[in-house]
C-alpha cells in the first residue's frame, strides 16, 4: 500500500508542473534567404511592381506557415543549399564530368540526342530547339495563340497574368507554395483564344533554356471559352540538376466548353525533391484531363487536382507512377466536384519495383451542389518483387445522396506462372516483366505522342533491367 | 522497466524511408486529477494503473475535425471496478495488447479509471451476454480454449471503453458489439483491439446506431498464420448522428485471411467517416485481405466519408479494396415493384435488408429486436 | 382484350434514340403469344415499357391493359392489375428472402384469401416442382443463384403469383436442356392455370414445348410480320431478312 501511494505522491508533484504542450520550435531561415535576396531577384527580371509585391508577400507567409504534417520525409531537404542558385546571373551549369554515370548510360540507353544531352545534364545553357519551334510559332501566331516563357508574359501580358498567377495555387496553400511565390522562376505562359483548336501537342521543350529554370518554375494555361489544346511538360529523359529542389507550380484555367490536357512526364535525377503543386480549375461544359507519368526523383510529392466549377464538367486523371529502388514516390489525384452533372475519372496505376515505396493519395469530394455527379477511382499497384512496398490511401467524401460514387483499388504482383511462360517462348526474365509492365501502362502510353511513348517503353525496359541486375 | 510494444495506428516506413504521421490537435477542458485515482485493492493491478495514469497526464484530449469533436465534459469518477482478478498472468497479456486506439489518451483513461469491465479467462465453448457497462469499462479476454461467443451492449449516454481479447491458438471467437444510443447528445468511444495466434478464427459483427457522436477503434494484431477474421461493421445513422469508425488489420505472418465488410444505411444529416487500415508486412506471404464499404444514403443531407487504405509491403498477396456510396439501387426497386409491391415500402424493404444478416444472428441470443428497434424508430 | 400495344413509340428517358417506332400488338384472354427478334432490337424495351420501368419514357401511343390505359400506373400498380415480367438478368436483393418477397408480393396482390400455412405449403411444393432445394426460401433473392437458377426462381415467382398476364423477357436464354424443359413445363401450367403470356426470345426453341396461338417478327423498333408457329422456324432457318421479303414467308392463317 505505502509503495502505491509513494507513486501518487511523486505524480502528484509532477502534476503540477508538468507542461503538456509540445511548443513549436521557430522557423529558423536558411542564410542568404532574405527580403533582400527576392528585391535582387525580381529586379533582375525587370518586373512589374505587382509581382515585387507578391513575391514579397509570399516570402511573408513562408516565414510564418509550418511545415506540412504529411507525406514524405523532408529531413533531408537543406534550404540554404538552394539560395546560391536562385540569385540572380547565378552560375548554373556544371560541367560534363560533373554529371553521374547513370545519367550518361540512361542517355546512351535512350538514344538521347548530343545535343540534348547537355542541356539535360544541366552542363548547357540552351539547346537548339529555335529549328523546330520557328515554324510552330508562326502557325500559333496566325491562330492567336500566346505561348511564350512567362518571365517575358509578365512584362508583355501583365494584366492578363496578373489575373490568373497564383490565384488558383495562391501562396497562403502551403508553405512550399509560398516559397515558390517568392523565388518563382521560369515556366510557360499559354493563352488559346475562344475557339481555337491547336493541332498540335505543344511542349515545353520550345521553351526551354530559360534563365534560371528549373526549380521554381510556374506555368499558367488558359484555354478560352471553346478552345481546345494539350500540353506536354518534361520529357522522359533522365534531368539532372546541381540543386536538388523542385517546386514546379501549374494552374490550367480551363473555361467554358474547352478542352485541356496536360501531360507531365517526370524523370528528374534520382537526389531529387520533387515537390509539384498542379490545380486545373473547369468552368461549364469544360474538359480536364490530366495525363502525369513519374519515374525520377529520390521523393515526389505530386497531386493533380481538378476542380470541377462548372455543371458538366469533367476531369480525367490517368498516372502511372514508378518507385524504383530508393525512391519514395507520394502521389495521386484531387477532384472536387462542385457544379451539377459532373464527372470525374482516375485511373492511378504504379509499379514498385527493388524496394521502392510508391504511396497513392486521393481526395475525391461531392460537394452538397454537385447534384447528379458521377465520381470513379481506380487504383491498381503492381509489386515487381518482394522489396517494395505499395500503398493506396484514398479520401472520399460524398457530401450529397444524388451521387453515384464509386471506388476500387487493387494490390498485387506479377504471377510466376505469367513469367515462366513468357520465358518459355525465349523472353528473359528481365523481358517477360517489362512485356507486362508495359502492358500494365498501357492506357498512359496511348495518351502520349508517338516519340514519347517510344522513349518510355524503352525507358520502363531499362529501369527494369538496372533494378533486376 | 516498460517495454511494451505498442500497436501503432499508421506505420509509415519502409526501409530508410519515412512517411510523415499527422500530428495530433488538441482541446484545453477540465481533466481528472492524480486524486481521481481510485485504488482497487489489486497491488498488481493498481501498479499498472498508476503508470497508465502517469502518461495519460501527458496528453491533453485531442481535437477532432471529422467528428465535431471540440469539446468534453467529463462525469465525475467511480469507484473502481474492472480488471480486479487479474494475476500475474493477465497482467503479462495485458502488457502484449498495447495499442493507440481511438486516441492514446481514451485508452489510457479507461484503464485508469474504469468502473466496470471484466478479466474473463476462456477455457471452453461459453457464452457470455454483458448488457450492463458503466461510463468508462475495461475488459480484457483471454480465450486458451474452445469458442467464446461475446455479446456487449452498450446503451449509456457517455460511454469510453477498452476490450482486449487474445484468441489463443486454434481458440475462436464470435464478437457482437451493439453500440446503442440513447438520446440525441450520447457519446461513445470504444477501444477494441484483438490479438490472434495460429489457427484461430475471429467474427466480429459491430452495430452502431444513433447518439450524438460514435467514435468506435477496432484493431486486430494478426501475429499468426492460417488465422481467419470476417469483421463486419454496420451502421445506421438518423438524426444529425455522426459515426467514425476505424477498423485496422495487420497481418505479420503468412497464409492469414482477413476480410473486412462494412455496410451501413444514413439518412436526415447523418454522417459516417469509415476509416479501413489494411497493412500487410514484409513476409507475410499468401496473405489476403479485403476491405470495403458500401453506405445507402436515403436523405439529401446525409454524408459519407471514406478512407480505405491498403498497404503493401509483400508481394505476394492478394489484396483488394472497395467503396461505394449511393442512394437505394434504382434496379432493386424496380425489381420489388414489378411484384406489386409499392415504391416507398420497396425502398424500406431494401434498407431492413441491409441488417438481415445481422438480424438472424443476433436471434441466437433474443436480440434481433434490438435491430428492429433501432431501423423501427428510424424508418417508420 | 386483355393487352392492347397500339402505335407504341418509347425511349430511354436520359437520352435522344427512339427504341420502339411503333409497335402494335393484342393479346386477347388465354393466349399465348411469342416475339422474335435480333439483338439489341429492343425487345426487352418493351417489356419494360409494358411494366412502366421509369428509365424509359413513352413518346407517343398507348398501352390498354383490360381496356383501360395503364400509361399514367405506377409500376407496383400494373402489377397489381395483374401484369407481371420475369426478369433477363434478374437483379440481386440483399437482405431480403425469397420467402419473404413471395409472401409480401402475394398480399398485395391477392389480399388474405389464403392462410399463411397454405401458402407456405404452396411455396414448398412449387420450389419442388421446378427442382430448387427448399433452403432457396431462405436465400436472398438471387443471391449467388447461378443463371439457371435464376430463371427457375423468375418462373416460381409467377407462378406463386398467378398474374394475368406474364410476360416472359428471354426466360430461355443461358438454359440448359433440362432447365428449359422444366421451365417450358411450367409456362405450360401457367396456361392451364388461366395467365396469358408474351414469350419474349431469341430462339424458336422453347416453342418445342409450347402451343403459341401468334408469333411476331419484331424488327427495328416494330412488330413487322405475325404469324404462327411456322414462322417461327422459318425465321430461325432463314434469318430476319425474312422481313424484308426476300424469302417467300406465308404471313397470317
Amino acid at each position: 500500500m505505502s509503495d502505491l501511494h509513494e507513486l501518487l505522491y511523486e505524480l502528484k508533484k509532477r502534476e503540477d508542473f508538468e507542461i503538456r504542450v509540445n511548443v513549436q520550435p521557430a522557423i529558423k531561415l536558411p542564410a542568404g534567404l532574405n527580403k533582400k535576396l527576392i528585391y535582387e531577384i525580381s529586379e533582375a527580371k525587370n518586373e512589374p511592381a505587382w509581382m515585387t509585391e507578391h513575391r514579397l508577400k509570399s516570402f511573408e507567409i513562408f516565414e510564418k506557415w509550418h511545415e506540412p504534417d504529411w507525406g514524405v520525409s523532408r529531413e533531408e531537404l537543406d534550404l540554404s543549399k538552394i539560395v546560391p542558385y536562385v540569385k540572380p546571373n547565378a552560375k548554373k551549369t556544371t560541367t560534363w564530368e560533373e554529371v553521374p554515370e547513370e545519367i550518361k548510360q540512361a542517355f546512351d540507353k535512350l538514344g538521347i540526342p548530343e545535343a540534348e544531352r547537355k542541356y539535360l545534364a544541366g552542363v548547357g545553357a540552351q539547346f537548339d530547339s529555335e529549328m523546330i519551334y520557328k515554324n510552330i510559332k508562326e502557325e500559333l501566331k496566325k491562330l492567336g495563340v500566346i505561348f511564350t516563357d512567362i518571365e517575358t508574359a509578365v512584362r508583355e501580358y501583365s494584366d492578363l497574368v496578373k489575373e490568373h498567377f497564383m490565384k488558383l495555387v495562391p501562396p497562403t496553400d502551403n508553405k512550399y507554395a509560398a516559397l515558390h511565390g517568392a523565388l518563382w522562376s521560369g515556366g510557360t505562359f499559354l493563352y488559346v483564344p475562344k475557339g481555337v483548336k491547336v493541332p498540335l501537342p505543344l511542349q515545353s521543350y520550345f521553351l526551354f533554356g530559360n534563365p534560371g529554370g528549373g526549380q521554381f518554375e510556374h506555368t499558367v494555361i488558359i484555354a478560352d471559352e471553346g478552345s481546345e489544346v494539350t500540353y506536354i511538360e518534361g520529357c522522359t529523359a533522365p534531368r539532372y540538376d546541381v540543386v536538388n529542389l523542385h517546386v514546379g507550380t501549374v494552374e490550367v484555367y480551363v473555361k467554358k466548353g474547352a478542352k485541356m490536357k496536360y501531360l507531365t512526364m517526370q524523370n528528374w535525377s534520382k537526389n531529387m525533391f520533387n515537390l509539384e503543386i498542379k490545380r486545373a480549375i473547369a468552368e461549364d461544359d469544360a474538359v480536364m484531363t490530366w495525363v502525369s507519368g513519374s519515374f525520377g526523383s529520390y521523393k515526389t510529392m505530386v497531386y493533380p487536382a481538378t476542380i470541377l466549377k462548372g455543371n458538366n464538367s469533367v476531369s480525367e486523371n490517368i498516372s502511372i507512377s514508378f518507385a524504383g529502388p530508393g525512391q519514395h514516390i507520394d502521389t495521386g489525384s484531387k477532384v472536387i466536384h462542385i457544379g451539377k452533372n459532373t464527372r470525374s475519372t482516375v485511373d492511378a496505376r504504379s509499379i514498385s519495383i527493388g524496394g521502392g515505396w510508391s504511396f497513392y493519395r486521393g481526395l475525391l469530394k461531392i460537394m452538397e451542389s454537385a447534384k447528379g455527379s458521377k465520381a470513379s477511382v481506380s487504383c491498381t499497384g503492381l509489386m515487381i518483387d518482394n522489396k517494395s512496398k505499395s500503398d493506396t490511401v484514398p479520401i472520399i467524401e460524398v457530401y450529397n445522396t444524388d451521387s453515384d460514387v464509386g471506388h476500387e483499388a487493387k494490390i498485387g504482383r506479377i504471377k510466376d506462372e505469367q513469367i515462366f511462360y513468357l520465358m518459355s517462348r525465349g523472353l528473359s526474365e528481365s523481358e517477360a516483366k517489362g512485356l507486362i509492365v508495359k502492358g500494365f501502362i498501357q492506357p498512359v502510353v496511348q495518351e502520349l505522342p508517338f516519340e514519347y511513348a517510344i522513349e518510355l517503353n524503352r525507358l520502363v525496359d531499362m529501369e527494369i533491367e538496372s533494378s533486376i541486375g | 522497466m516498460n517495454t511494451t510494444k505498442i500497436e501503432k495506428t499508421l506505420r509509415l516506413e519502409h526501409q530508410n524511408l519515412r512517411g510523415i504521421v499527422p500530428q495530433r490537435k488538441t482541446i484545453d477542458t477540465e481533466d481528472y486529477k492524480v486524486d481521481d485515482f481510485k485504488p482497487s485493492g489489486n497491488n498488481l493491478l493498481d501498479e499498472w494503473r498508476i503508470r497508465r495514469l502517469s502518461e495519460y497526464l501527458t496528453y491533453k484530449f485531442p481535437m477532432w475535425k471529422r467528428t465535431g469533436l471540440k469539446s468534453l465534459s467529463l462525469p465525475n469518477v467511480l469507484p473502481y471496478k474492472g480488471l480486479e482478478a487479474l494475476d500475474i498472468d493477465g497482467l503479462n497479456l495485458l502488457e502484449t495488447l498495447d495499442f493507440e486506439g481511438t486516441d492514446r489518451k481514451f485508452v489510457l483513461l479507461a484503464d485508469v479509471f474504469s468502473s466496470s469491465g471484466e478479466y474473463i479467462v476462456v477455457e471452453n465453448d461459453t457464452t457470455i451476454v454483458v448488457n450492463d457497462v458503466s461510463q468508462f469499462d475495461n475488459t480484457l479476454i483471454d480465450i486458451r480454449n474452445g469458442e467464446l461467443n461475446f455479446v456487449r451492449i452498450v446503451e449509456n449516454p457517455f460511454f469510453i471503453g477498452n476490450l482486449r481479447i487474445k484468441v489463443r491458438r486454434n481458440a475462436k471467437l464470435n464478437l457482437y458489439n451493439l453500440y446503442l444510443g440513447t438520446s440525441k447528445d450520447d457519446l461513445l468511444i470504444s477501444n477494441v483491439f484483438i490479438d490472434v495466434e495460429n489457427d484461430s478464427k475471429t467474427i466480429v459483427k459491430d452495430f452502431y446506431f444513433g447518439g450524438k457522436i460514435n467514435v468506435g477503434y477496432f484493431g486486430m494484431r494478426v501475429n499468426a498464420e492460417n488465422a481467419y477474421a470476417d469483421i463486419r461493421p454496420y451502421y445506421l445513422g438518423n438524426e444529425k448522428t455522426v459515426i467514425d469508425i476505424l477498423y485496422l488489420m495487420r497481418f505479420y505472418k503468412p497464409n492469414s485471411y482477413g476480410n473486412v465488410d462494412a455496410k451501413g444505411v444514413l439518412t436526415d444529416e447523418a454522417k459516417v467517416v469509415f476509416r479501413g487500415i489494411m497493412d500487410i508486412l514484409s513476409g507475410a506471404k499468401e496473405a489476403e485481405a479485403h476491405q470495403s464499404n458500401h453506405a445507402t444514403l436515403i436523405s439529401l443531407k446525409a454524408k459519407v466519408e471514406a478512407i480505405p487504405s491498403l498497404m503493401v509491403d509483400e508481394n505476394d498477396v492478394v489484396a483488394s479494396h472497395a467503396a461505394s456510396s449511393a442512394p437505394i439501387d434504382e434496379n432493386m426497386v424496380f425489381y420489388l415493384m414489378s411484384r406489386g409491391i409499392p415504391k416507398e415500402d420497396a425502398q424500406k424493404m431494401i434498407v431492413r435488408g441491409v441488417f438481415e444478416t445481422l438480424k438472424d444472428e443476433l436471434k441466437r441470443y433474443n436480440l434481433e429486436g434490438v435491430v428492429e428497434h433501432a431501423l423501427d424508430s428510424v424508418l417508420g | 382484350m386483355l393487352l392492347q400495344v397500339k402505335d407504341l413509340v418509347a425511349k430511354l428517358r436520359d437520352e435522344e434514340k427512339v427504341i420502339l417506332k411503333g409497335v402494335n400488338l393484342e393479346i386477347g384472354v388465354g393466349e399465348v403469344h411469342a416475339i422474335m427478334g435480333p439483338n439489341g432490337s429492343g425487345k426487352s424495351t418493351l417489356a419494360n415499357v409494358i411494366m412502366g420501368n421509369p428509365k424509359y419514357e413513352v413518346v407517343t401511343g398507348d398501352i390498354l391493359f383490360e381496356g383501360e390505359s395503364i400509361l399514367d400506373l405506377r409500376t407496383d400498380e400494373r402489377a397489381q392489375k395483374g401484369i407481371m415480367m420475369t426478369f433477363q438478368n434478374p437483379y440481386e436483393i440483399e437482405g431480403v428472402k425469397l420467402d419473404q418477397l413471395l409472401l409480401i408480393a402475394y398480399r398485395k396482390l391477392h389480399g388474405e384469401d389464403k392462410t399463411f400455412f397454405q401458402l407456405d405449403k404452396e411455396m414448398k411444393a412449387l420450389l419442388n416442382e421446378v427442382g430448387l432445394p427448399s433452403e432457396f426460401l431462405e436465400r436472398f433473392v438471387n443471391l449467388g443463384f447461378s443463371g439457371g437458377e435464376r430463371k427457375k426462381g423468375e418462373i416460381l415467382q409467377a407462378r406463386f403469383l398467378k398474374p394475368k398476364l406474364l410476360i416472359l423477357d428471354e426466360i430461355d436464354s443461358g438454359l440448359d436442356v433440362d432447365a428449359l424443359r422444366i421451365v417450358a413445363e411450367q409456362i405450360n401450367k401457367l396456361k392451364e392455370e388461366g395467365t396469358s403470356l408474351l414469350i419474349i426470345t431469341h430462339y424458336a426453341r422453347i416453342l418445342n414445348y409450347l402451343d403459341v396461338d401468334k408469333v411476331h417478327v419484331y424488327v427495328d423498333g416494330k412488330v413487322a410480320l405475325t404469324g404462327d408457329k411456322s414462322l417461327a422456324y422459318e425465321v430461325e432457318e432463314t434469318g430476319y431478312a425474312i422481313v424484308n421479303g426476300t424469302v417467300d414467308a406465308s404471313s397470317s392463317k
